[in-house]
């Protein structure tokens, strides 16, 4: 094998290039060496030439595809964000009508007695920023908005949890009283603890025919249902400062013991007005509320007309 | 590939001979291939196939082939069957007897000249 590899390197060609016309006669020595190693680098030449140009043609495809998907997640991306801006204005407009629903909520609230559901309340104010300038979302902050508006929308769900509650009392009041209005009491004259019932007091001795809210001087008393007032001032009989309110048909309500007085006979007062301050005026032994509610100049239980 | 190369080298386009610009002959050639001659002939070319007298080719003596292309020298008669083409550095001193002629400027050409005359054309009288 050594011997031919050396023959072979000994090896020459020449090649001519002969003109068919008259042209001058042109030939090439090549040595056998020469033009293998010629035509090795030719043929890797080639490749690479060949490489180069599928790798240029190649890349130029490539570049026209990811310029291509850049464009379509350009757009894809533009449509989500105004998708986003109208879901977070949508979730702005729904806050606004809840909030206004809110306000009937709280109304009704009151009408039916119940106490409003301030830890639905809290968050609503602090996170949600209403009213503020809409940030266009961009990446880092869509997440924020999206937080944002799963918030706005916990909040409105918690919202319609209370108003659902509400709803459902304004139903059971409803079917207590068909012909439930403004004028039959309904709510608490004032907060407190009973501190007497309606009833045969602790032993029979005698009977009380109102119930007792005990809390401290000077809380509100507020009248139980939208009416008239007919007697406002000192009772001798022992219900110190007093205040009586004609409900219409039949109704009337009766609040002792008061400190002060701040309505007078003959003004008509709202639900939910306050009528008096809390003391301790005539038989009493300390600060509260004697509330008394009549059909027909008869006492009844008070406990019927609070819910 | 390279044989369907090699056979169409071997048919009528291989210029198969070549007489060297070092290369003197004293007499006839003869053959049925082509030839080219860069070197000096004192004597006749009778060819089948097509010859070339390169530039620095001189031939002293007729010349019958089947085309002829002078870019050098040639002193003699010519007989072809085809185009017998003058390059510019090519001078053709003898008669000749062609199908085709065709003279570069500055090829010279001293001599007859013997054509076939087109059959079809309307022939013009001399005057």
């Amino acid at each position: 094998m050594d011997g031919n590899i050396k023959q072979e390197d000994n090896r020459e060609y020449t090649i001519k290039i002969i003109p068919h016309q008259g042209e001058t006669v042109h030939s090439v020595r090549v040595p056998f060496r020469v033009l293998k190693y010629g035509l090795a680098s030719l043929c890797a030449g080639a490749v690479l030439f060949v490489g180069a140009l599928s790798f240029a043609t190649y890349s130029a495809f490539t570049a026209k595809d990811d310029a291509d998907r850049m464009a379509q997640l350009k757009k894809v991306n533009t449509l989500q964000q105004e998708q986003l801006t109208q879901l977070a204005k949508k979730a702005n407009t729904l806050q606004d009508q809840m909030d206004e629903v809110r306000e009937i909520e709280q109304e009704l609230q009151m009408v039916s007695g119940l106490v409003a559901p301030e830890d639905a309340e809290a968050p609503t104010e602090s996170f949600d920023g209403q009213g503020g300038p809409w940030i266009e979302p961009n990446p880092k902050n869509v997440n924020i908005a999206l937080d944002n508006i799963s918030h706005k929308l916990d909040v409105t769900r918690s919202h319609m949890d209370g108003i659902r509650e509400a709803i459902k009392k304004q139903q059971k009041l409803g079917s207590y009283h068909t012909s439930y209005s403004a004028e039959i009491p309904s709510i608490w004259p004032s907060s407190g603890d009973v501190s007497s019932p309606y009833g045969m007091r602790w032993g029979g001795s005698d009977f009380h025919p109102g119930i007792d809210i005990a809390n401290d001087y000077d809380t509100p008393i507020v009248a139980t249902a939208d009416g008239v007032v007919t007697f406002a001032g000192y009772n001798s009989g022992g219900y110190g400062n007093m205040v009586d309110i004609d409900h219409g048909n039949g109704l009337t309500t009766r609040y002792g013991h008061a400190e002060e007085v701040v309505v007078e006979a003959g003004q008509a007062v709202r639900r939910g007005q306050i009528i008096a301050f809390m003391g301790s005026t005539g038989f009493s032994t300390g600060p509260h509320v004697h509330y008394e509610v009549r059909v027909n100049g008869e006492v009844v239980n008070p406990e019927n007309y609070l819910w | 590939m390279f044989d369907s190369m090699r056979k169409k080298v071997d048919s009528t386009n291989d210029i198969e001979t070549i007489i060297g610009r070092s290369t003197a002959i004293n007499g006839q050639i003869s053959g049925s291939g082509n030839i080219r001659v860069d070197g000096r002939v004192d004597g006749g070319i009778a060819v089948a196939g097509d010859a070339i007298i390169g530039e620095s080719g001189i031939i002293v003596g007729d010349i019958k082939a089947r085309s002829l292309v002078v870019a050098g020298t040639v002193n003699g008669n010519v007989e072809v069957e085809g185009n017998l083409s003058i390059h510019a550095t090519g001078q053709l001193i003898g008669d000749v007897k062609v199908r085709s002629l065709n003279i570069a400027d500055g090829g010279v050409f001293k001599g007859q000249s013997d054509m076939a005359v087109r059959t079809g054309d309307v022939q013009v009288q001399p005057a």
